[in-house]
């Protein structure tokens, strides 16, 4: 996804543009059956309909941030918002996948 | 993944999926046009009622979830909301005021969400953990596919009809097959 933000930042036409977003799409389709598969493993069973209802809630709520990119576009341009999506989503699977995950392994070590 | 395939639960939580990603997709892409066209108002304002739908659709997944856990029944969850959105995606036709379209959002955005929850716990259960990425991969691909073409279709017979009618029943129609499709699931009552 952030490869595509970045080829979508600095595209000229429409033919780049349709590529940028075929790659976000790419990227964006491959987390929710990952992280979907990692969180039953973390939970008993009578909890797993909460737990893999509340990802849907984080999307609803993550959708507010397109109204703020669209009020605030007019003022530093698209780009800087795609560059945004560049940076943004990597950092935050980065934190993921090194505190949040391994916190979590030792956890289930330790039990 | 063949396994997964195989299994008919899994192709019945995939048509459920596909027909209620459809549904969704085909409200979000025509009922402001519709609203616009219809009741006269700007296609911003008519935008703005439908996504009222996204607000009540945040504290569903969870609540959906929730209460599949609660009752021991994911699929329970599954056919209501399915039930309950046939008639929700097609009141739009017949009513022409604001505030009961407001209340019909509302509904959209609760049902639409509630089974988000329990479908992939349904999943879970059906194939298990170490299977659950692939079916949910395919799962998630009939909701591609329903959300891909569903608009098309409804825009479709727009065009051809030269009306709406013929367009929202196909959307009762597709609500019928999701709750056909949930009804026929085979779901292991016995939690742990």
């Amino acid at each position: 996804m952030a490869v595509g933000a970045v080829v979508m930042a600095f595209s000229r036409n429409y033919v780049e543009l349709a590529i940028a977003r075929f790659l976000m799409g790419v990227g964006a389709s491959l987390t929710p059956p990952s992280f979907i598969a990692v969180l039953p493993e973390w939970f008993p069973q009578n909890q797993h309909g909460l737990i893999l209802g509340c990802p849907v809630a984080a999307y609803n709520m993550a959708a507010f941030t397109a109204f703020a990119a669209s009020a605030l576009a007019p003022l530093y341009g698209w780009r800087t918002y795609i560059w945004c999506v560049a940076v943004i989503p990597p950092l935050i699977g980065l934190i993921l996948s090194t505190i949040v995950l391994r916190g979590r392994v030792g956890v289930a070590e330790r039990e | 993944m063949i396994r997964c395939i195989k299994n008919p639960d899994i192709v019945k939580a995939t048509v459920y999926w596909m027909m209620m990603a459809g549904l969704y997709s085909t409200m979000g892409t025509w009922y402001p046009t519709f609203f616009a066209e219809t009741m006269g108002w700007p296609l911003s304002f008519a935008a703005l009622i439908v996504s009222v739908n996204a607000v009540t659709g945040i504290p569903s997944g969870p609540i959906g979830g929730k209460i599949s856990d609660k009752m021991g029944s994911r699929k329970l969850v599954l056919w209501v909301s399915a039930l309950t959105l046939v008639f929700a995606y097609m009141l739009p036709l017949i009513i022409r005021n604001l505030y009961l379209l407001i209340i019909d959002m509302i509904l959209i955005g609760v049902f639409a969400t509630l089974p988000n929850g329990p479908i992939n716990a349904l999943l879970v259960d059906m194939v298990g953990t170490s299977l659950a990425g692939t079916g949910i991969g395919i799962i998630c691909l009939g909701a591609s596919i329903g959300s891909t073409w569903s608009p098309i279709i409804f825009g479709t017979l727009k065009d051809v009809t030269k009306a709406w009618n013929y367009s929202f029943h196909t959307l009762g129609i597709m609500g019928l097959i999701a709750f056909t499709s949930a009804t026929l699931i085979k779901e292991e009552k016995k939690r742990t």
